[in-house]
């Protein structure tokens, strides 16, 4: 089913940030996004890139290409991260990328491919097969541990904060200007809440199952 | 409209019928052929429409294609996306060359024109193109028109998609003269392609004019001015929403180069820019051309059916009429008595029932015409010919003696005393008679042309073809001698006599009614005769001038005294000497001289005058006889009497008052009557004669024998004296029948005890033979012609000194 966000002509982000009780040592961020007519935004991606980064291990990722779908539509990754993208259709797939922050392409396969892909570049890298023009999926590559997506009810939590200050970063793909991502300087010390208002264009997802 | 004939009337009727229905159809189908026509055009101009639209959207279609398999291919998109311009240029210069475009161009997500393959027209501008992309993106049109340079181009846009679309692929052909060119070979219409700059825009610019702009046409370049030339102004009134064209349309008829052409504008373009329309154009006279085809057929048949129709109804009008002629030709003869023509009518239709039922009319009509005509002309009674056959026959017989000269002779014939038949024995008994006497007149008629014919009441007619007067004589005594012989009616005989009155053709008249009236005048006139039988002759004739003028001077003689009473004696057989005088009249017409009576007292008789003679002659007698006895001469005067002055009931006072007036006795004066003056009206007659004879006047029988001899009647008038009547007394020397009449008759007179005088001695041998017999009295021109009253003095004298003499030679 196609989901189309209203659509906006003007960019208006805020933030409303309140301090709770905070911990000396860590917090967590719960950052709500809606769109500017105040509903939830699902699939927005909230990121906190810290002033300093502390190396932290890396998990790997993975993309899914299942009914002739990548799953999920969207991701997010921190930079180096090793994604691979098992094909769990009985067609094979050619996946690619011609984004700026990672071009690859994946050639006719099926099964697991050998090697992961490691996106070492932060940025958007939008993915699509060669084979199956309505396949889609959004890999956000950010330059830190702390990110989450918006559920349905338009929510993301960041856990494990350390206090510190923050650049706090919203992206989704269907921004009304594509580089325009949300950013606010953010000094976390414990928990805190915040909401993002985001403006949207129309965006065809073409139809999943 | 007044028609002589109904042939004409009926060919008329149908002709114009079939005329109106002809040119009403005719007019009908002109109306619905035109209505079709354009109905069809309208059809045509749908479907050029159609085409036209499919055309575009084929192309648009097929365009759309060929920039998808581009924009789909890896390789592109990679350039696309790694900006690699130089392949992207000859990506599209591949393109363009594959599918013969005439714009090949990318566009950025973003709007911007990023590669351009080839050359592009020259004021190329970008909101068409923004346009399309939009409508594109929003899963509108792909495709769609656009002007630039004064060109109009077909356009898609397509995006190119990795996955989300990295840039647009816009490509178009020009919409040129080719176009137009197809679609005309599959709609068979005109096309044209028209364009102008929007009115907003001219508005803005004075270096723009908003004029329209022929593009492509197929039609030649003369045409092309007036295509342009009749675009209404007013049209396209607004900008329609972009991109959604090939959704307006107008119907309109313009004239191009003196022709008429329906048509229809199809609006391609309208932005803020351009307009642009697609003109689709049927010529009207084309289109009606294969309907003129078939008017002209209707027409040609129209006058076809009017003619055979024409020719139908001549048919049938004559089918209808001619038998009618027929049955009028019939009718005109039947008209003119003439019933022989049989009709013949062989057909089935109204027509031929007509017909026969016409020829039995014809048929019943002429049987009844024999009927009516027999009764009309015919007496049923005596199985004669009646008066109206007799004449027609009258009528025949003048036709004949014009072309045959043949004369005839009219016999006009009355029974005398019917009526007193009729009165005493009953009509049946008169009809009996009448039979009878009609059976005995055509027995005795035997030429074979000869017509009997009852004429009315105891009157009949007879006609004598081929004859003289003196033929017609001989045949009038034989039919008198035929109804001599009594006949019998219930038990009793009774003896029949006539008079008969005989005109001559031409002698008499040539006219038939004139001819009648003659016969009938010489019938009454034997009627007063002894013979029985009288020929016509002018001196009968109350209407010939002569005897008008004496009828109506009769009176004046009266009353002026041109009567003079003239005396014949009677003398005594036995003693020779003068007894008494027949009085007798005589009119001394002032201008006429003498005039006989003869010649007036019949005319008296009918006028009535007759009456003041009788008087006169009584008043007269009177006076003369009181004369005479002055005189010494003592003697009667004889008057004669008519049937009038016997129904006079005053008669008797009369009588009286002159006898007194004169001092005479009854016996001065003796009356004589005839038999048939009594029997006008036996019962008045009889009383006035009883009266009279009571008075003491005598009365004597008048010519005795002629009439109507019942001695019955003798036996009970009062009389004293019998009179026989000269005509058997002229041929008593040579007839020995006279004899035995006279010498019966004497006897018969004696027997009853009455006088007899004998009239009309002639000589001397008469009277000895009458003395013989035994006769009375004697009255004739052996004794003495009538005289003048005045003169019977002088008379009686010499006749005194006669006596002797003639006494004396007996």
């Amino acid at each position: 089913m196609n989901k189309l966000l209203p659509h906006h002509h003007l960019l208006i982000c805020s933030i409303l940030l309140s301090a709770f009780t905070v911990p000396t040592y860590a917090g967590e961020l719960t950052v709500n996004v809606l769109d500017t007519a105040g509903a939830p935004i699902e699939n927005a991606v909230v990121y906190a890139e810290p002033e300093n980064i502390s190396p932290l291990p890396i998990a790997p990722a993975i993309i899914e290409q299942r009914g002739k779908q990548f799953n999920p539509l969207v991701s997010v990754v921190q930079t180096g991260t090793d994604v691979t993208f098992p094909n769990f259709d009985s067609v094979r797939h050619h996946v690619y990328s011609f984004s700026p922050a990672k071009t690859f392409e994946l050639k006719l396969y099926s099964g697991v491919p050998a090697n992961p892909v490691r996106f070492d570049k932060a940025g958007t890298v939008v993915l699509g097969c060669n084979i199956h023009d309505n396949m889609l999926a959004f890999i956000q590559v950010v330059d830190t541990p702390y990110f989450a997506k918006t559920n349905k009810m338009g929510k993301a939590t960041l856990s494990d904060l350390p206090n510190g200050n923050y650049t706090l970063k919203t992206w989704h793909y269907a921004l009304a200007k594509e580089k325009d991502i949300f950013e606010a300087q953010l000094a976390v010390k414990g928990s805190q809440a915040a909401t993002i208002n985001l403006t949207l264009k129309p965006f065809l997802i073409p139809a999943r199952k | 409209m007044p028609f002589k004939s109904l042939r004409s009337r009926i060919i008329f009727t149908f002709l114009t019928l079939i005329l109106v229905v002809q040119f009403v159809g005719f007019i009908a189908i002109w109306f619905s052929i035109n209505k079709n026509a354009r109905v069809a055009i309208t059809e045509q101009l749908g479907i050029g429409e159609e085409v036209l639209r499919n055309v575009i959207t084929r192309s648009g279609e097929n365009l759309t294609l060929s920039a998808r398999i581009l924009a789909t291919d890896y390789g592109f998109r990679q350039a696309i996306a790694t900006n690699d311009y130089e392949t992207i240029k000859s990506a599209l210069d591949n393109n363009g060359a594959r599918i013969d475009s005439d714009i090949n161009m990318l566009y950025s997500p973003a709007g911007d024109r990023e590669v351009v393959s080839g050359s592009i027209p020259a004021y190329l501008i970008d909101t068409p193109i923004l346009n399309l992309i939009e409508s594109s993106q929003s899963g509108g049109n792909s495709f769609g028109t656009a002007v630039f340079n004064g060109k109009p181009y077909l356009l898609v846009a397509v995006p190119v998609k990795a996955p989300l679309t990295i840039a647009w692929i816009i490509t178009g052909f020009e919409i040129d003269d080719s176009w137009a060119k197809r679609i005309q070979d599959v709609s068979k219409l005109e096309v044209s392609f028209i364009t102008k700059t929007n009115d907003a825009i001219a508005a803005n610019s004075s270096a723009i004019t908003s004029k329209w702009n022929l593009l492509s046409t197929t039609m030649d370049k003369r045409s092309a001015q007036d295509i342009v030339k009749n675009i209404p102004l007013q049209w396209p009134q607004q900008v329609t929403a972009k991109n959604t064209a090939l959704t307006k349309t107008m119907d309109s008829e313009v004239t191009i180069q003196d022709s008429d052409y329906s048509t229809r504008y199809v609006e391609l373009l309208n932005d803020d820019n351009q307009v642009l329309v697609a003109v689709l154009q049927r010529s009207i006279s084309e289109s009606l051309a294969p309907y003129l085809t078939l008017q002209l057929n209707l027409l040609a048949l129209t006058i076809l059916g009017a003619l055979v129709f024409i020719a139908g109804s001549i048919f049938t009008a004559r089918r209808i009429t001619q038998p009618l002629t027929a049955l009028v030709d019939t009718a005109e003869l039947l008209e003119k008595g003439d019933y022989s023509d049989v009709i013949r009518s062989n057909s089935n239709d109204e027509i031929g029932h007509l017909g026969r039922t016409f020829d039995r009319m014809r048929e019943a009509i002429g049987e009844r015409e024999r009927k009516i005509s027999k009764l009309a002309y015919w007496d049923e009674l005596t199985q004669l010919p009646n008066r109206a056959f007799f004449t027609d026959q009258l009528l025949k017989f003048a036709e004949n003696y014009k072309e045959n000269n043949q004369t005839f002779s009219v016999l006009m014939m009355d029974l005398d005393r019917f009526k007193h038949v009729n009165d005493v024995l009953g009509h049946s008994a008169a009809d009996k008679l009448l039979t009878g006497v009609a059976y005995r007149l055509k027995a005795n008629c035997k030429g074979d042309n000869d017509i009997v014919a009852r004429l009315g009441g105891d009157e009949f007619g007879i006609i004598l073809a081929n004859t003289n007067a003196a033929l017609a004589v001989e045949v009038a005594r034989r039919l008198r001698s035929a109804l001599e012989t009594p006949i019998a009616l219930n038990d009793s005989f009774v003896d029949l006599s006539a008079g008969v009155g005989i005109a001559n053709y031409p002698e008499h008249t040539k006219d038939i009614e004139l001819l009648l009236s003659r016969a009938e005048i010489a019938m009454y006139a034997a009627k007063n005769s002894a013979s029985g039988v009288t020929v016509y002759h002018s001196g009968l004739d109350v209407a010939n001038e002569e005897n008008l003028s004496l009828v109506s001077e009769i009176r004046v003689a009266v009353e002026q005294n041109q009567l003079s009473l003239y005396v014949q004696p009677k003398i005594d057989f036995a003693t020779g000497k003068l007894l008494a005088v027949e009085a007798l009249v005589r009119w001394n017409h002032p201008e006429r001289g003498l005039i006989f009576p003869d010649m007036f007292i019949p005319f008296a008789e009918q006028t009535g005058h007759i009456s003041k003679i009788s008087y006169w002659m009584l008043c007269e007698s009177a006076r003369y006889a009181a004369h005479w006895q002055k005189q010494g001469l003592d003697m009667t005067l004889a008057v004669n009497l008519s049937a009038r002055d016997l129904i006079d009931i005053e008669l008797p006072n009369k009588l009286k008052e002159i006898l007194a007036e004169h001092k005479l006795s009854a016996s001065s004066l003796s009356l004589e009557i005839t038999e048939s003056s009594i029997m006008d009206d036996p019962a008045r007659a009889l009383d006035t004669v009883e009266r009279i004879a009571k008075m003491g006047i005598q009365l004597s029988i008048d010519d005795f024998g002629t009439g109507y001899s019942s001695l019955a009647y003798l036996k009970r008038l009062p009389v004293n004296e019998l009179k026989i009547d000269k005509s058997f007394v002229m041929n008593i020397e040579h007839d020995n029948d006279d004899v035995t009449i006279v010498k019966s008759t004497i006897e018969l007179g004696h027997n009853l005890g009455l006088k007899v005088v004998a009239e009309g001695i002639e000589n001397k041998n008469v009277w000895n033979i009458l003395n013989a017999m035994g006769c009375d009295y004697g009255q004739g021109y052996f004794m003495s012609k009538p005289m003048h009253a005045s003169k019977l003095l002088d008379w009686s004298k010499q006749w005194a000194q006669q006596t002797i003499l003639v006494m004396a030679e007996d």
